[in-house]
């Protein structure tokens, strides 16, 4: 080894963790070096021929500790949680929650999402839940298009969905008063968490 | 006997259709429902992403206002509220310092673990089921059905724990066989449909409806039956979109709970059929 190498993260060793891995077992449980490269989330994933990263490399990426590449991948903004990796995984790794742990990390760190719509699908849809205490689908469509500009795609869809009374278009509230203390207290308490 | 129901988000707009038979076929078998008054979302495939706390927090706040209503089991036919309401109940069990907090944040303690169940858990116990054959009055047995199950109500099955196999489930092909509905063997059961991509990845949406849709139209199938507001909907509006890329499908997707409700005497007037984007009315009528 020369001066210039340092010492990888991804140089394992036995009962090494790489840092990533590890923050995902604290914050989820799931425990990634489990995995043993089978491949088998991969083949029966629905998503994976949209994705930059199959799942089996997203986790083994997690294991090697390489942060800045799985978190700028899109791979876990498409994931939709059907839950077939977690279902059939031999070893139990449980890749549904590192893509879940992998979005809260990105929202956290701020990183560019590589499906900005996805993500502010997210953001918008859990806003609006936040302010009703229920869903307000009409709601979450006609902003997320304002926002992505996808108006002119949407907008025949929307019109359908109106026609057949399949949208509300004007919002119901659902025990708001309390959903928004929820959500201060969890805010507060996350908080409390990491600082402990 | 009587229920607690999470009558949530998607089944008071996009799904009503689905409360409306469900409601209809519960009445019909005697079971009463009652609705908790101070439900919020669950927040089912919003809050996952961005906080694993608040996530959880949702579906326990839900079963606490069950809890003080002094019921134990609840009947949730959403499957992404029945994902997350099993899901949180499975954390829960495994991190005993997770529920302490969330029992803090919503000033709860729990007693006992509230039952969740989805409405064909219910419907396929055995004496429901003998009550439903008894009830058969219409004559359905020329539809050709395939069961779809999607995905939330089946996987990841350690925390869902749904009762049915989850690669091959056949509860729903249970209930309707009971009522007289012929369902087919296929192969696309428990594929995903995409559901929550819906508005932002139409491209990819549509891939995934096509191929579930391919596949039961090679089995020979004149209609499809769900259990889940999202690939309802995305099974049925997609249809229109498919067809101007040249591909018609005209199959009609039906809530399981609309099939079983027709079977049993419910009459076409008071189920919504007429809210599917797919015409679901002429297939109902046999041929002369």
């Amino acid at each position: 080894m020369t001066e210039t190498q340092v010492v990888l993260e991804y140089e394992l060793l036995p009962g090494h963790i790489s840092e990533l891995a590890g923050n995902i077992k604290a914050m989820h449980g799931v425990d990634a070096n489990m995995c043993y490269q089978c491949g088998k989330c991969t083949s029966g994933c629905p998503l994976n021929e949209y994705m930059d990263m199959t799942p089996t490399q997203v986790i083994h990426a997690v294991r090697l500790g390489l942060k800045d590449i799985v978190l700028n991948s899109n791979t876990y903004w498409l994931c939709v949680a059907c839950g077939t990796c977690t279902g059939r995984c031999p070893q139990d790794t449980g890749l549904l929650m590192v893509m879940d742990a992998l979005a809260n990390i990105a929202i956290k760190e701020g990183i560019k999402p590589r499906e900005p719509a996805v993500a502010e699908f997210y953001r918008t849809g859990l806003n609006l839940v936040k302010r009703y205490g229920m869903m307000y689908e009409a709601g979450v469509a006609g902003l997320l298009s304002l926002k992505t500009g996808t108006l002119g795609r949407d907008f025949g869809l929307g019109l359908r969905m109106l026609k057949k009374g399949k949208l509300e278009v004007i919002p119901h509230s659902q025990n708001a008063d309390e959903m928004k203390k929820i959500f201060q207290r969890v805010a507060k308490k996350e908080q409390e968490l990491a600082g402990s | 006997m009587k229920y607690a129901y999470y009558n949530s988000c998607s089944l008071r707009s996009t799904g009503r259709e689905y409360h409306q038979s469900l409601m209809r076929v519960f009445d019909k078998l005697e079971i009463e429902l009652e609705e908790p008054k101070k439900w919020v979302c669950c927040g089912s495939t919003l809050a996952h992403n961005s906080s694993v706390l608040l996530a959880e927090t949702l579906p326990l706040k839900n079963l606490a206002e069950i809890e003080k209503m002094g019921l134990d089991e609840v009947v949730v036919p959403c499957t992404a509220c029945y994902n997350r309401f099993k899901v949180a109940q499975y954390e829960d069990d495994e991190d005993r310092r997770v529920k302490k907090e969330i029992e803090e944040i919503i000033e709860h303690k729990f007693e006992k673990e509230i039952g969740v169940f989805h409405p064909l858990e219910i419907l396929a116990r055995e004496d429901n089921l003998a009550k439903l054959k008894s009830l058969v009055v219409r004559d359905l047995s020329h539809l050709k059905v395939v069961s779809y199950y999607g995905c939330l109500l089946v996987r990841p099955h350690k925390e869902t724990g749904f009762l049915d196999n989850p690669e091959y489930p056949m509860t729903m092909d249970k209930i309707l066989s009971a009522v007289g509905i012929k369902t087919i063997d296929w192969s696309h059961k428990v594929e995903c449909c995409g559901g929550s991509l819906s508005i932002t990845r139409p491209d990819i949406v549509l891939d995934l409806t096509s191929r579930i849709l391919n596949d039961a139209r090679s089995v020979g199938a004149n209609a499809v039956a769900v259990p889940c507001t999202f690939c309802q909907l995305n099974l049925d509006v997609r249809q229109e979109d498919l067809a101007k890329k040249g591909v018609r499908y005209d199959l009609p997707i039906y809530y399981f709970t609309e099939l079983v409700a027709l079977a049993i005497g419910v009459p076409e007037k008071d189920l919504m059929l007429g809210k599917h984007f797919v015409e679901s009315e002429q297939v109902l009528t046999r041929a002369v």
